[in-house]
């Protein structure tokens, strides 16, 4: 008998490992596009004219995959010596995939990096090749300083930005004209479209309408930082030190939290755990406005009613305290490129990104699948390819109407936005009061601040 | 004797490579996760000892730990039950000479194959969304919706339902072990006027123990191991209310780099499963039955 017991545990756990197993599946995908051509330019020539293998990673949506592929493309047809292997991936979890392969030194050559992975990463030394040092071959010359600044650690260029972004309001004017409302521009007038709005929401309404969505955590922290730098002009952290009294947050919190109540927001148990573009709420039309990116404002504008009804899309006005007043935008470098240390060709890896930033074939075939650049000369071929324009552009240019905040390094670092993300869901969720709340936000956010500047 | 000594070289020199492998992948991590575990060890920095210093922050010091230590026993400890009781009553139903029982047997097992992945995880969510199936079944009864995946005390039970869900694997070894009591028995218990339940206690139950046991500490280990779950439908929370010490652990490790401190959790964690499973062996033989 006990053979018998002993046969049947064993084939079950067999079939489990074997269907399991083959239930596992790689999170990336990896695949080089072949070479087009067999024309070489003179750029490859001086660098070397020996066969090279470079891999090259981002993150994204498929038309950015896409495109950078077709650009992988171009670069190979005219340096025919050179391979670009693509790893590509959605966001989720991408950060833990690039922190592990540069822990076991296994990157990419070339990497699409977030802001605050430059300076995170190596809690304030540089971890990636010091663009500098490879200054002939990728013209640094077409940022901005202060943009350049912005991904410079320890006093080495980590990155260069592909641009600069911020959060702004794309909203659904249908659901506003038939409110007859104007879409709102202080918070009070936020709370009042709410009241008409929201009048039929129920606790649990499967047809609930609201004014504006706080989409997963990264929306309404980023929402309250606004709110918080609008009411006190003071941005959230300064050398390592928040910049507000338990006070400050307490009001901040206890007026988001009117938000919810009086239907402009969902509340906490309301907001759906669908945390991204695919929200059923804002796809079937009944969420009002979403605070996004302006880079990536296409994906939502997709998602919304089956990416049938993008006329019905705008970009709505910043909200403030007070009718009139100056709103304060945050902004960061929206997606860097960084060279590893470890790669056998930094050269020929500058010079592929010198080709994706100024490259006339290559601007026009990325299109905005990354953005609206910063560097003057992708810019410019943008423009001159005409691909300023739609929502993404109607975005930029709000952000450009505002004085803008590059947001602190450490902002949007893992432990220390994590800190404000905690101390948020335990007062939204009821389980702290606004000032509990406010003081662990407070104090937690700077015990994680502290760990970083000690 | 030479002859003698070349037929025993044969089993171990074929053994070398699991060997090799064993020490390379299980043996040497464990010790040198031990190792980190005294460091403050960045992913991408330089490691420093700093003796037990992590044990005591995360003893001392570590709010997040003592959550999620609190929702991984919840789990573990409502969760392992109910996996062995309805995999046994499934398995139970399932030994019967019913007809089409070999779909069913398979119907039951999908569960398991499909493991904790995305499309399950999109699949739960919707299942027990405010406005999802679940709340309008118990609507007919009367019962008033229930925030799932929000509320703390609910969301918990979300995930122990999906675990429980999963029962195929625990079950066909149950069932494999049901098939194996000898039907004279109950023929004899019949005969002795013994009634169903009384058999099921008396004769099924204390055969099968040592499947029991042996099911206990799987689904006791895995339980204690969770991570898809925890990190895909409610990602640790609300409020870390599932915030399970798997996803703890990787959090440190991947998403912060923070090896040394992930491999001082990963220890206590490792001793907290070695000390229940050990409790568990210990306890059997009050109540584990072998017939040989």
């Amino acid at each position: 008998m006990n053979q018998k017991i002993l046969s049947g545990v064993l084939s079950c756990a067999l079939a489990s490992s074997i269907l399991l197993g083959g239930c596992q599946g790689a999170s990336t995908q990896s695949k080089a596009p072949e070479s087009a051509g067999e024309t070489s330019s003179a750029a490859a020539g001086q660098i070397t004219s020996d066969p090279v293998e470079l891999r090259f990673s981002w993150w994204g949506s498929d038309n950015r995959h896409e495109a950078i592929q077709k650009v992988i493309a171009l670069y190979q047809k005219k340096h025919p010596n050179v391979t670009i292997k693509a790893e590509y991936g959605a966001w989720d979890g991408w950060q833990q995939n690039i922190l592990t392969q540069l822990g076991g030194k296994t990157e990419a050559d070339i990497m699409q990096v977030n802001y605050n992975w430059v300076h995170s990463f190596g809690k304030g030394k540089n971890v990636f090749l010091d663009l500098n040092s490879v200054k002939d071959y990728l013209d640094l010359d077409n940022w901005d300083a202060e943009y350049l600044k912005a991904m410079t650690v320890g006093g080495e260029l980590a990155a260069v930005p592909h641009g600069m972004t911020g959060r702004a309001l794309l909203y659904s004017k249908p659901m506003f004209e038939q409110a007859k409302l104007t879409y709102p521009t202080t918070y009070q007038e936020l709370m009042d479209a709410g009241k008409t709005i929201g009048k039929s929401n129920t606790a649990t309404g499967a047809e609930n309408k609201y004014v504006m969505l706080n989409i997963g955590k990264e929306c309404p922290d980023l929402f309250i930082a606004q709110m918080l730098y609008n009411k006190t002009g003071k941005v959230m952290q300064v050398d390592g030190k928040v910049q507000y009294t338990e006070e400050e947050v307490a009001a901040v919190l206890e007026q988001y939290n009117e938000f919810a109540k009086s239907g402009a927001m969902p509340t906490f148990q309301q907001q759906n755990a669908i945390a991204n573009e695919s929200d059923p709420t804002w796809t079937s039309g009944r969420g009002g406005s979403i605070y996004e990116w302006v880079n990536s404002m296409d994906k939502y504008l997709g998602s919304y009613k089956g990416g049938d009804a993008k006329d019905e899309i705008g970009i709505a006005p910043y909200l403030v305290e007070t009718a009139g007043q100056t709103p304060n935008i945050y902004v960061k470098p929206n997606l860097g490129y960084a060279i590893s240390k470890n790669s056998k060709n930094p050269e020929v890896a500058a010079d592929f990104l010198n080709f994706f930033f100024t490259d006339e074939e290559a601007v026009s075939t990325l299109g905005t699948s990354i953005g609206i650049s910063s560097n003057t000369v992708t810019r410019d071929l943008q423009e001159k390819a005409g691909l300023l324009k739609g929502i993404m552009k109607e975005g930029y240019d709000m952000l450009a109407k505002y004085p803008q905040t590059v947001l602190d390094p450490y902002f949007e670092d893992s432990n220390v936005r994590g800190a404000r993300y905690a101390a948020l869901e335990a007062y939204r969720s009821g389980k702290l009061s606004s000032a509990e709340a406010a003081k662990q936000y407070i104090t937690k956010q700077q015990e994680e601040l502290d760990k970083l500047f000690k | 004797m030479r002859a003698g000594s070349k037929r025993n070289f044969a089993p171990y020199l074929m053994l070398i490579p699991w060997v090799i492998g064993f020490i390379v992948f299980k043996i040497y991590p464990i010790l040198i996760s031990f190792v980190y575990s005294l460091m403050e060890y960045p992913i991408l920095g330089d490691p420093e000892f700093i003796g037990f210093d992590n044990y005591v922050h995360i003893f001392t010091n570590d709010d997040v730990f003592r959550s999620s230590i609190a929702a991984t026993m919840k789990y573990v400890l409502i969760g392992t039950p109910c996996v062995l009781v309805t995999s046994f009553f499934v398995a139970y139903i399932l030994n019967f000479k019913l007809k089409g029982v070999n779909l069913f047997r398979t119907a039951y097992y999908i569960p398991s194959i499909l493991g904790g992945n995305v499309a399950v995880s999109i699949l739960w969510i919707q299942l027990f969304d405010v406005n999802g199936p679940v709340n309008m079944l118990l609507g007919i009864f009367g019962a008033e919706p229930v925030f799932w995946l929000k509320e703390e005390s609910f969301a918990v039970i979300t995930l122990i339902l999906l675990k429980t869900w999963q029962f195929g694997s625990t079950m066909l070894i149950f069932l494999a072990a049901l098939q194996n009591v000898s039907a004279s028995l109950y023929e004899a218990a019949n005969l002795d006027g013994a009634t169903k339940l009384q058999q099921l206690f008396r004769i099924t139950l204390p055969i099968i123990t040592p499947m029991l046991l042996f099911n206990m500490v799987n689904v006791l280990v895995k339980a204690f191991q969770e991570f898809n779950s925890a990190y895909l439908i409610t990602k640790g929370g609300p409020n870390y209310t599932t915030y399970f010490l798997n996803v703890y652990i990787y959090d440190q490790a991947f998403m912060n780099g923070n090896y040394g401190y992930a491999s001082a959790l990963t220890w206590i964690l490792l001793l907290i499963i070695g000390t229940l499973t050990a409790l568990v062996f210990s306890s059997s033989k009050y109540w584990v039955y072998y017939n040989d």
